[in-house]
């Protein structure tokens, strides 16, 4: 059975644009246009991998991302950012980068109570090119 | 292996750990510097710059958790191991806060020693990819802006252009989007009939016009802004104009769960108005009022955006009131501050910030007036009033206000 992709992205034709590109190299997906519905469907439909958008309206990607590792049922989910440019998503992927990934996260977040994301496992940029992107697709499928 | 990333620099006080480390890290296939004190291994560090770093927590004199400071401070790109006593959670934890990338517990385990340069070294790459990668963004804007400046010397005319420099960056994201857009739906036309994938040509082409679509939309708001322009009066009926921007917008409300009302006044009937200016005037109020909802975070609210026309009389004198209201987002002071102002907009790639600018150019065009009211986290009204004239005021002779 072919893999199923989530797109994540509040503007219509990017994921009009990726589902193409996905269906071209055999994948399907569903999509969510915040990080609200987003979140929502990972629950519902526990895909094999989330293409993320970082700035979007209502929750932002950075907090979907954070959401998705915090919690056991979604943490192994892979995601890839697909992001453009703004300064606003500049800082804040930067910050969002330099946090640290830990070696035994459960067992940390369970002693310390402290929570811990480790960093996405793959960034396209936009405008989006399709080899580009499905290099990142299959890398972080492991395929 | 890159060859940066064979350096590896050791510190520990205990000269046979040193020592074990060093041969079994060499044999890995590392170039190993060691260092038997924290100070020695900050001397280390500034000669040679390795990106991997393994340091043991506990010394005399300067401390690991010193020593990762200190070089974080000098790259943080640089990636540090601490070696911790067994069971000193303590230390681990506080090593991680000063940005450690891992730790590892005494006794050292060969293979989890290993385990942790390998996350580390990934992590190096991801860093010098994420650099690459700004700066190839910064490239590629400046060529856009470049791009923009020559567009923009080309039509420079008047003063009122020449502030498009200012936020040249803005419209470039924007315009880098449209792109996007058009890239895009050109790959699906091109793949969809190799592929003889009707639905795929179908939409893909459907894209294509929307995104030339959105150019001409900033052509037009542009040129509506560096014109001076006489307005194109005619008899018409002002709530036809409002169902028909209306109309517009049903599909994208609907997709974000947004109720469109209408309250139209029936004893408007007709006014002596620019037709296509008024539409515009509506279709950017409307627009706003959507994106105000679907921006609001508070999704607990059941999203609403009302369009109200009223006939007003004032010492015999008809006037036409449109009355757009959301209950979205709403205005901070600041954003209430700067709203007409050149370019303004809090929607990133999404926005051009030409829309206000353009509608109350147009009002003023049409000697009306608009004003606004809005509260934080609860919504705006934007209230557009008109004289409702007759041909009869704009006979020659007649000055336009
Ligand atoms: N109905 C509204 N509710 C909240 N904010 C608004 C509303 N209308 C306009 N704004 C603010 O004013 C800014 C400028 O609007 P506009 O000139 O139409 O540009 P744009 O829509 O391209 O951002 C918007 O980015 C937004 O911050
Ligand atoms: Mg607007």
């Amino acid at each position: 059975m072919s893999k199923r992709v989530l797109i994540v992205d509040d503007e219509p034709d990017i994921v009009t644009f990726l589902s193409a590109v996905l269906e071209e190299n055999g994948y399907t997906s569903t999509s969510a246009k915040d990080g609200v519905e987003g979140l929502e469907a990972l629950r519902r439909e526990k895909p094999d991998l989330v293409l993320l958008d970082l700035m979007m309206p209502k929750k932002s990607g950075i907090a979907m991302f954070q959401e998705l590792r915090k919690d056991p049922e979604l943490s192994h989910i892979p995601v890839v950012v697909v992001t453009g440019v703004s300064e606003v998503t500049g800082v804040d992927f930067r910050n969002f980068m330099y946090k640290q990934p830990l070696k035994d996260e459960k067992k940390f977040a369970e002693t310390t109570g402290l929570t811990k994301y480790t960093i996405p496992d793959g960034y396209v940029e936009k405008p989006i090119d399709p080899d580009e992107l499905i290099k990142a697709v299959k890398k972080a499928l492991k395929e | 292996m890159a060859m940066e990333l064979k350096n590896l620099l050791v510190i520990d006080d205990e000269a046979p750990i040193l020592e074990m480390l060093e041969m079994s890290l060499a044999s890995e296939g590392y170039h190993v510097l060691t260092a038997e004190s924290g100070s020695h291994g900050l001397q280390v560090f500034k000669q040679h710059r390795p990106k991997l770093v393994l340091t043991d927590i506990k010394m005399p004199e300067m401390d690991g958790i010193e020593v990762l400071k200190r070089i974080k401070t000098m790259d943080r790109d640089t990636e540090v191991i601490v070696i911790t006593g067994h069971g000193d959670m303590d230390s681990a934890i506080s090593a991680i806060r000063h940005g450690a990338s891992d730790f590892i517990t005494k006794p050292i385990r060969d293979e989890i020693l290993m385990l942790a340069l390998e996350r580390a070294k990934e992590k190096v790459r991801i860093h010098q990819q994420l650099r690459d990668y700004t700066e190839n963004l910064e490239e590629k804007i400046e060529v856009c802006k470049v791009e923009l400046k020559r567009a923009e010397a080309e039509l420079i005319k008047n003063e009122r252009l020449a502030s498009i420099g200012e936020t040249v960056a803005g419209l470039a994201h924007y315009i880098k989007n449209i792109l996007t857009g058009l890239r895009g739906g050109m790959y699906m036309v091109n793949r969809g009939m190799a592929g003889d994938k009707p639905k795929m040509l179908q939409d893909g082409w459907a894209m294509v016009q929307r995104n030339i679509e959105k150019v001409s939309q900033l052509v037009l708001d542009l040129l509506q802004y560096s014109k001076d322009r006489v307005p194109e009066r005619s008899m018409c009926r002002p709530n036809d104009i409002a169902r028909d921007a209306m109309d517009l917008f049903q599909e994208k409300a609907g997709l974000h769960g947004i109720v469109l009302k209408a309250f139209f006044d029936e004893g408007l009937e007709e006014a002596y108005t620019d037709q296509e200016a008024l539409y515009r005037v509506l279709l950017n109020l409307i627009s706003n009022a959507i994106d105000a909802c679907i921006f609001d975070p508070d999704t607990g609210k059941a999203w609403e955006v009302v369009l109200r026309t009223t006939l007003e009389e004032q010492n015999g004198q008809g006037r036409l009131v449109f009355e757009v209201s959301d209950n979205g987002t709403g205005m901070t002071d600041e954003v209430k501050a700067k709203l007409f102002s050149r370019f303004f907009s809090t929607k990133g790639g999404q926005g051009t910030g030409l829309g206000l600018l353009v509608t109350q150019k147009i009002i003023k065009e049409l000697g009306g007036e608009i004003s606004v009211d809005s509260t934080e986290g609860q919504g705006t009204t934007f209230t557009v009033r008109l004289d409702l004239q007759t041909p009869a005021d704009h006979a020659p002779g007649v000055d336009e206000r």
